[in-house]
């Protein structure tokens, strides 16, 4: 077993949940997994050992997600394109039954957050990488990184509260 | 109703990003292949169509564009019998100001106008009729044709097949040509003229070349002065043959006329006697009513002996001119 092999092997599951959370469904997630690690592939020989292959990995799959186009890896419209999609993700909530509709909503404002509110937000609350690893993931300042997190959250409060209001 | 939390909120976010649903995707490199193919075959084809569709076009606008320069049977058919110029001598200066609007008849076309002459060759020969009745056709402009100075007059549009030949008389307004003054007429050559206003023209056998032809002398007479002479007349008179000529001039001038003479100038020179009585000079006097007289003159046999331009000048029994004559014998 080769090297990239033996990566694949150790980190499909956790770039596995990543995309899921970034996309929001199963067919987006799968071809983001598969375009992050062909491009792991093709360039593997500019990982340097000394630093983390699970933030390098995370790396790209983040700028893949972000200088995608705005429909890539973000084709669905429906929250869950089956059912047993939907039951499988409230299998995996770490909650009590009556809190299950409470995170259905979260997933749904979720996925109408603008790319780039989303994936700073994933990256935060998945990884728990500080803001100032974020802002070096992706190339941008750690002050808009923190900006990007406080709007992604009124979102969400603001959607998460209209959808309360609406039942 | 309640508003959430920031706390519930990092508390319910933390819970979504750890959720786990025990799936997990394998990495296959031949999948993605399989979906990056079509799409290349795709932008292959899509680009090799746009291509050719692009090229198509480019060639039709060059066609178009510059198949007139080129010579092409496709659009120099109705242009071609429209720059026939004839080879007279009645070019000159003047002639009708409406036809000087500096347009060529090679003008270039539109390539619209090009692509509708080619799909609709008798709406662009109506369309071109129709135009040059509103006066404007650049292809009606024959710039040979374009007036007769000396006499003044438009020139008349003709049919390739009426063009006149050199020997047509240039100052002849009480026979004028019959005058396609409307419209082209953009018919073949060959084809008989059936519009009204491109009339066919028989050309003048004879040499029409009436006495009063002439504008009247506005400069008066003197011995000194030496005759003008205009280019050749068409129509030919005998060598050594009597010679008529005719002139026309106000009556006022024969008060206290009793006899008309004539001299006869060749080049510079007189020729014959010198004798102003001599009875070989002796004219005629044919006709004086509505306040013109028309006198004639008749050369003694074998006065003329050679081609050339002669000019014929009347006087009366003081030496005073009447009228002067100019012809070219052949």
């Amino acid at each position: 077993m080769t090297d990239f092999e033996r990566y694949v092997a150790e980190y499909s599951p956790q770039l596995t949940r990543f995309c899921m959370k970034l996309c929001g469904n199963i067919h987006d997630a799968e071809d983001l997994f598969q375009d992050t690690w062909a491009r792991a592939f093709d360039r593997i020989d500019q990982y340097r050992p000394s630093y983390s292959f699970e933030s390098w990995l995370f790396t790209i799959c983040a700028n893949l997600y972000k200088n995608s186009k705005k429909l890539k890896y973000n084709s669905s419209k429906a929250v869950f394109a089956t059912q047993e999609e939907k039951e499988r993700f409230i299998r995996s909530i770490p909650a009590e039954e009556k809190e299950v509709d409470a995170y259905i909503d979260l997933h749904t404002a979720m996925q109408a957050l603008p790319k780039k509110h989303r994936l700073v937000l994933v990256l935060y609350y998945f990884r728990s990488f500080t803001q100032q690893e974020i802002a070096e993931m992706l190339g941008i300042p750690e002050g808009t990184v923190k900006s990007r997190l406080n709007t992604a959250k009124k979102l969400l409060k603001r959607r998460l509260y209209d959808e309360e209001d609406q039942r | 109703m309640k508003k959430i939390s920031d706390e519930r909120l990092d508390k319910m976010l933390a819970d979504y990003c750890k959720a786990d649903a025990g799936q997990t995707f394998t990495f296959d490199p031949e999948k993605k292949r399989e979906k990056l193919i079509p799409f290349v075959r795709f932008r292959k084809q899509f680009i090799a169509a746009a291509s050719l569709v692009l090229v198509s076009v480019l060639s039709l606008i060059i066609y178009f564009s510059f198949g007139n320069i080129n010579n092409t049977p496709l659009t120099v058919a109705p242009f071609q019998h429209k720059i026939i110029t004839p080879s007279s001598t009645e070019g000159g200066g003047g002639g009708d100001p409406d036809q000087q609007d500096g347009t060529a008849p090679t003008e270039s076309k539109s390539v619209l106008q090009r692509i509708r002459d080619f799909f609709f060759p008798d709406a662009s020969d109506d369309t071109g009729t129709s135009s040059s009745e509103r006066g404007g056709s650049s292809a009606t402009v024959l710039p040979t044709e374009q007036g007769n100075g000396a006499a003044g007059r438009s020139p008349s549009r003709r049919n390739p097949s009426t063009v006149p030949s050199a020997t047509s008389s240039p100052g002849a307004p009480s026979n004028p040509q019959p005058e396609a003054t409307e419209s082209d007429f953009p018919t073949p050559i060959t084809e008989p003229a059936t519009e009204p206003d491109a009339p066919p023209h028989v050309l003048p056998t004879e040499p029409i070349d009436p006495p009063w032809n002439d504008p009247e002398p506005t400069d008066p007479p003197g011995e000194g002065d030496e005759p003008w002479l205009i280019p050749p007349t068409e129509g030919g008179i005998m060598v050594g043959a009597p010679v008529e000529a005719y002139a026309r001039f106000d009556s006022s001038l024969m008060v206290g006329v009793t006899g008309v003479y004539c001299k006869v100038y060749s080049d510079d020179s007189l020729i014959g006697s010198s004798d102003l009585y001599d009875r070989s000079h002796c004219a005629y006097i044919l006709d004086s009513a509505s306040g013109q007289t028309d006198v004639v003159y008749e050369t003694p046999e074998g006065l003329i002996n050679s081609v050339g331009k002669y000019v014929f000048v009347f006087y009366d029994q003081n030496g005073n001119e009447l009228a002067r004559e100019r012809k070219y014998i052949y």
